[in-house]
């Protein structure tokens, strides 16, 4: 396994539950194991029911805060935290939780569209280049390494000042971002591949007639499946930190839209005098990442079948 | 990064885990040998994201001039002339060609508002690396400190506090962070009634004074700052410290050497911690490139005239020749860094070193 494993991620044992998906057997073992493990992992469990809530309170918006992030509380402006507002309202007398659940329901998105294009286009380049291997492999992973070594800071900068800012949409902010993020996961699946491509069950299929779509889809992909998973979790967390620093910088989320990071940097000049503009959205965005990092943990603990890895 | 790092993406959104560390270092004179060759295969890669970068802020579509046109008494001539003489007029490649001449002689081109772009850097990146490198060093240091002791004391209430601790960091964004410990600066100022913490600026200006003052108001300044950074950091490497000890610690070749009755000291330092460094030296010159991606935010937040502001404000006004510069320094920083790492592997593994 040493040699297949270039990562911390530790990889599900190949093989079996393929040779088993061939012969019309439920294969369903392996993520079954991993489930029961995830469940021992009590930290992580907490995490992920923290998670659904905040996210359930963020999609549900005014239901939660019982004020429309445009609605005007006259007479209210600039109020502290009460039971009236729960985190407050702004000069204009805007209630800041509502605030809070539309940014984290825009953070939330450019995240989910981050880490769902950059694993799609991992997976793809990572399986592509290793499968073939060859001179598509070369190519590939030269392009690979380009983007790995490129100053990403300044690229991110560069291209989210040209996308990202005044009137943008979050999409772009979203694409510039997954731009960057892919590159890790290629090299991860490019790994497995170009181990798992030699063994017998791999060999089997094809000498049965095995199309290659079927052997990279049904044999080859499931046996990466954990490390993916648990890399596009732990993307969640890096994306949502990302579009925080650029709408902090002028180059992300702008108005009329927000986000948890554009609340934060407008609460910024206000941290002193109306802690709650600053704190609350601020707060709110730690506590989603961390709970996305600790599930991620959990995950990564689980998937790994070997159990030799220290809890991280 | 920590054991989160995986992701790909670090707090400032800069890619920086790489699956493998660096190759194999011969010390002693293959050294130059290889440090050439290092440099040499970096210079296809900056030369590339350095064209990307190029054309990315060159075709953004704005006018850089819109400052200057806005100068009361500025004649339409005189704009042409500057548009002339920053090469505006031309076509795009052309103006990378003329840029990328330049750079390779040493000349940075000259900046919008006229300024020498090498001179410019040469004093920004003064102010930034003051901030990076005791940033760095300290949190290293501190890592390696906690991460060992974690290790040591598996699963005590020091392991789990420093876990924690270090996963909270590692989810907070930078700026965020560094707004935190600004807004604390202040509110503690107010609540001692003097200025103990600088929250603004990386020095008092005018300044007067020896080259003790001079510097106790500069570390003054430096203190928020590079906590920011210390405890972002921090807390990823020493997650690795602390893996990297537990796997050495339960290596075959420590029970040895606690067989044959060597001191508890010399198994701990001279045999399982100098191995568990290792990886970590790997995660820091790596993660270089994302603590200069955190100084950018860190000194927006602190008001500091580094390199990270000079990047934000040229990129606002599409100063490319500073953006350029930028991301040179950056880009040599970067492989300097890997260098660096290559050579220690060397000196903390001889079987490396062997090649």
């Amino acid at each position: 396994m040493a040699d297949l494993a270039p990562t911390p991620v530790g990889l599900p044992e190949p093989g079996v539950p393929d040779e088993l998906v061939e012969f019309g057997v439920e294969a369903e073992g392996q993520w079954r194991r991993v489930l029961r493990r995830f469940l021992r992992h009590k930290l992580a469990v907490a995490s992920l029911i923290i998670l659904l809530v905040l996210i359930t309170a963020s999609f549900l918006g005014r239901t939660v805060a019982r004020y429309g992030f445009d609605e005007y509380s006259r007479g209210e402006e600039s109020s502290p935290p009460s039971l009236r507002h729960w985190f407050g309202t702004d000069s204009l007398g805007k209630d800041t939780l509502a605030q809070v659940l539309r940014g984290a329901r825009r953070s939330l998105l450019v995240a989910l569209v981050v880490a769902a294009i950059s694993t799609t286009v991992g997976t793809l380049v990572g399986a592509v280049a290793g499968y073939y291997r060859g001179f598509v492999d070369l190519v590939l992973m030269r392009l690979t390494d380009l983007f790995l070594t490129i100053p990403a800071l300044a690229v991110l900068l560069v291209a989210s000042s040209r996308f990202g800012g005044e009137g943008s949409n979050w999409i772009a902010i979203s694409l510039v971002i997954s731009s960057l993020a892919w590159m890790y996961l290629a090299r991860l699946v490019r790994g497995v591949f170009l181990s798992l491509r030699e063994r017998e069950f791999v060999e089997a299929a094809r000498a049965l007639g095995a199309s290659d779509a079927r052997i990279v889809f049904r044999h080859l992909l499931p046996n990466a499946l954990g490390p993916i998973v648990v890399n596009a979790t732990l993307l969640v967390a890096a994306a949502i930190a990302t579009e925080t620093a650029l709408s902090y910088l002028g180059f992300g989320i702008a108005a009329p839209d927000t986000s948890l990071g554009k609340l934060v940097a407008e609460g910024v000049t206000a941290a002193s005098t109306r802690w709650w503009l600053f704190y609350m959205p601020g707060l709110w965005l730690v506590l989603i990442s961390l709970c996305i990092n600790f599930v991620g943990d959990g995950l990564r603990d689980a998937i790994d079948p070997r159990g030799t890895k220290v809890r991280a | 990064m920590g054991p989160q790092g995986d992701g790909g993406l670090n707090a400032t959104g800069v890619t920086t885990r790489r699956l493998s560390g660096a190759g194999p270092v011969i010390l002693g004179s293959d050294v130059l040998a290889f440090t050439l060759r290092r440099l040499v295969v970096s210079i296809p890669v900056v030369l590339a994201s350095s064209f990307i970068v190029f054309v990315l802020v060159a075709t953004a579509g704005g006018d850089p001039l819109a400052d200057l046109r806005l100068r009361p008494g500025v004649s339409e001539a005189t704009i042409e002339l500057r548009r002339q003489e920053l090469n505006l007029d031309k076509p795009v490649l052309e103006r990378y060609g003329i840029w990328a001449k330049g750079a390779v002689t040493g000349d940075l081109g000259r900046s919008i508002r006229n300024e020498d772009v090498g001179e410019l850097l040469v004093r920004r990146l003064g102010v930034t690396m003051r901030l990076v490198l005791s940033a760095t060093i300290i949190a290293v240091l501190l890592a390696i400190v906690i991460g060992s002791v974690s290790a040591l004391k598996q699963y005590s209430k020091f392991d789990y506090a420093a876990t924690f601790a270090s996963f909270v960091f590692f989810s907070m964004p930078v700026f965020w962070l560094a707004a935190v410990l600004k807004d604390v600066g202040i509110r503690a100022n107010d609540a001692l009634g003097r200025k103990v913490f600088f929250t603004v600026s990386e020095q008092t200006p005018n300044q007067v004074g020896g080259f003790l003052t001079i510097w106790a108001d500069r570390i003054g300044h430096l203190l928020l700052p590079s906590l920011t950074l210390i405890l972002i950091s921090m807390a990823g490497w020493s997650r690795y410290q602390r893996g990297s000890m537990l796997e050495v610690l339960n290596a075959d070749y420590i029970r040895t050497a606690k067989a044959k009755g060597l001191s508890g000291r010399v198994v701990l330092f001279r045999h399982a911690l100098r191995n568990a460094l290792i990886p970590v030296v790997t995660v820091v010159a790596i993660d270089f490139a994302a603590i200069l991606g955190g100084a950018v935010v860190t000194e927006t937040v602190f008001g500091w005239a580094g390199m990270g502001r000079l990047l934000v404000e040229a990129l606002g006004v599409q100063d490319v020749n500073v953006v350029q510069a930028w991301l040179l320094v950056t880009a040599m920083v970067v492989v300097l860094f890997n260098l660096i790492a290559d050579i220690l592997y060397g000196y903390l593994d001889p079987r490396i070193r062997r090649g």
